[in-house]
């Protein structure tokens, strides 16, 4: 196995690849790829295991075209590379617990997903913002930035939607907004009848700086939502 | 950071298809139903339910 690295004189060397190195290149590296990131948290065994399964299912999937059993391959390996190891204490261990007080049809509900969707014409990041794969290379500078929130109206088509977010692969939300922001089915259930839905709806991109979000921004926009008489908010995480 | 929360609908998605697979309208109204259901069922914190259950 190798890779091209630069040597002194600008030209691209073949170098010997590790097994570890490939993996962890997942991350962030050559082989850039949020849906495998998570390669790089497995040791090696692991790694070569999980990838071994995926591949084999990938086998039969070519005679099969049962896709489910691929999306079930690659969930299980994401599920292995992202569970820690034992007991995790939260570190914000409070989860204040607020009844909705009123009947879902009268509620006023808000989306919110942090999966970095926005109005294609109304880009959080300026008329000429980075593409989802140029933002991979930003992930640093969105982990210590305030995050940005979108305001979406209510009545969106959901064919102006898109996303951008350096931490999952949200080409994925450019093909299906409602993978993580699903307007069109709360549209739906409040034509049944069902729920009532606020005038607006809201999407940030949560790899962003977690202590600011909890000590300042989301606190922001829970203020700014009240003052909606918004009466509860689902929130998607990605 | 790790996070205590109120209520949460935990779905056997892969990552960012939380919701549900690209196109699978059957599923992603699933997971929504479940999750506004979660909203006004839920009694005390933390209330977690998977889907599917």
């Amino acid at each position: 196995m190798t890779h091209h690295a630069a040597d002194g004189e600008g030209e691209p060397a073949n170098e010997p690849m590790s097994f570890e190195d490939f993996r962890r290149s997942f991350y962030y590296g050559e082989h850039a790829d949020m849906q495998f990131k998570f390669l790089n948290n497995l040791d090696d065994a692991a790694a070569a295991e999980e990838l071994a399964r995926i591949l084999a299912t990938v086998g039969e999937v070519l005679d099969t075209g049962d896709l489910a059993a691929l999306r079930e391959a690659v969930y299980t390996a994401q599920l292995r590379g992202y569970t820690p190891e034992g007991p995790v204490e939260p570190t914000v261990d409070t989860a204040p617990f607020v009844p909705l007080g009123r009947p879902l049809a009268e509620a006023r509900l808000a989306l919110i997903t942090a999966g970095g969707v926005f109005v294609r014409d109304d880009d959080p990041m300026g008329p000429n913002g980075p593409t989802q794969a140029e933002t991979l290379g930003m992930i640093k500078d969105f982990l210590r930035s305030s995050a940005t929130l979108s305001e979406i109206p209510v009545a969106t088509p959901l064919s102006e939607l898109t996303a951008r977010h350096p931490g999952y692969d949200a080409t994925t939300a450019q093909r299906d907004p409602q993978t993580v922001f699903p307007l069109g089915h709360l549209r739906e259930l409040a034509d049944e009848g069902r729920i009532g839905l606020a005038d607006t709806h809201y999407a940030f991109t949560g790899a962003t700086s977690q202590r600011r979000l909890e000590k300042e921004t989301a606190p922001a926009w829970a203020e700014h939502m009240a003052a909606q008489e918004v009466d509860g908010a689902l929130l998607v995480a990605t | 950071m790790q996070l205590q929360v109120p209520r949460a609908l935990v779905t056997a998605n892969l990552m960012g298809r939380t919701v549900g697979p690209v196109g699978d309208v059957a599923a992603q109204r699933r997971t929504v139903e479940a999750a506004v259901s979660l909203l006004a069922e839920a009694t005390q914190a933390p209330t977690i339910r998977e889907l599917p259950d």
